[in-house]
């Protein structure tokens, strides 16, 4: 329960203040709602100038990478349109707001409503810079890793013999044998020995 | 050319002690949901009802910090829309301000 009282008689100054205040409820959704838009057009631009940047200059895909670095990759785009839509969803949340029925009984005066809707709005607007900013690392990331990732290395050649196998990358074929270069060395394998050739992406 | 009560009060930023009184005894006060009061009544110049309600926070653009605390005093301004002469632009209310005291009952 709150009891009112009369207050002291006040200044001009209070009078300046509270007419400040009032005035910046009065316009604060108008505010949001326009910091949204300008927001909204901003990242829009740096995500197209982002992705105009990572079509134009090195490796375009993924398949030149190492697998290993390719799933990173793949990751990092999956987290990049996560939070791209997120954050996008968000900012236009915060730029138009919500449809959303309430019961007229209860039903607030406007100016608190709006006050309401203004503070959902500065909150959605908050997430959507921030969500759409990790989309913008996400996708540097993704297109930093295509880059500069390891490069998928030629596919090991795996020759089986009766008494074991050499795993390596083909050298030459010599005579009746073949040449391997295995960790160890160069490895002859006579052909006649050979029960198997097969590949492995790594020995 | 309406039904007009009275005489028409023009837009003047004045205050007297008598304001503060007058409201503290015809306003009523409610609390709407956490963090948000609504003040209602009659304007004690110019009588047209207005309902004044009051944050602990304000959205501000670009910097200032949200999460003043609700002052014990609040300075109150008219917020009528009625027609009253001589009002600026920006302004709205007939321009009477007064001070009303808030203060947690025993509940
Ligand atoms: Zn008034
Ligand atoms: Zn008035």
């Amino acid at each position: 329960m709150i009891e009112l009282s009369p207050g002291p008689v006040p200044t001009l100054v209070d009078l300046r203040r509270a007419q400040a205040r009032e005035a910046l409820l009065r316009s604060e959704l108008d505010r949001v709602r326009k910091a949204a838009l300008a927001w909204r057009s901003g990242l829009g631009g740096l995500l197209v100038a982002l992705v105009g940047f990572g079509l134009i200059k090195g490796r375009s895909d993924i398949s030149g990478l190492e697998e290993g670095w390719a799933v990173v990759v793949g990751s990092l785009l999956g987290g990049a349109l996560v939070t791209g839509v997120w954050g996008a969803l968000a900012i236009l949340r915060a730029a138009h707001g919500r449809p959303r029925v309430a019961e007229m009984a209860d039903l607030p005066p406007l100016a608190v409503l709006d006050h309401r809707e203004a503070l959902a709005a500065a909150k959605a607007l908050r997430a959507g810079i921030v969500l759409t900013l990790g989309c913008v690392g996400f996708l540097v990331a993704a297109v930093g890793v295509t880059w500069y990732g390891p490069v998928a290395r030629e596919p090991a050649l795996v020759v089986r013999t009766s008494v074991g196998g050499t795993c390596g990358t083909f050298v030459r074929l010599q005579g009746q044998s073949i040449v391997v270069r295995s960790k160890s060395g160069e490895v002859t394998v006579p052909l006649s020995s050979v029960t198997q050739i097969g590949g492995a992406v790594r020995c | 050319m309406g039904d007009d009560a009275g005489p028409v009060v023009a837009y003047e930023e004045v205050t007297a002690a008598e304001f503060g009184v007058r409201a503290a005894r015809t306003f009523t006060v409610e609390q709407v949901e956490p963090g948000v009061l609504l003040l209602g009544g009659p304007c004690p110049r110019c009588d047209a009802v207005i309902s004044i309600p009051i944050f602990d926070r304000v959205f501000r653009y670009g910097g200032g910090s949200a999460g003043e605390k609700a002052p014990r005093y609040e300075t109150v301004v008219c917020t009528c829309d009625e027609p009253h002469p001589g009002r600026p632009e920006s302004r709205v209310g007939c321009g009477a301000f007064w001070a009303i005291g808030l203060r947690e009952g025993p509940s």
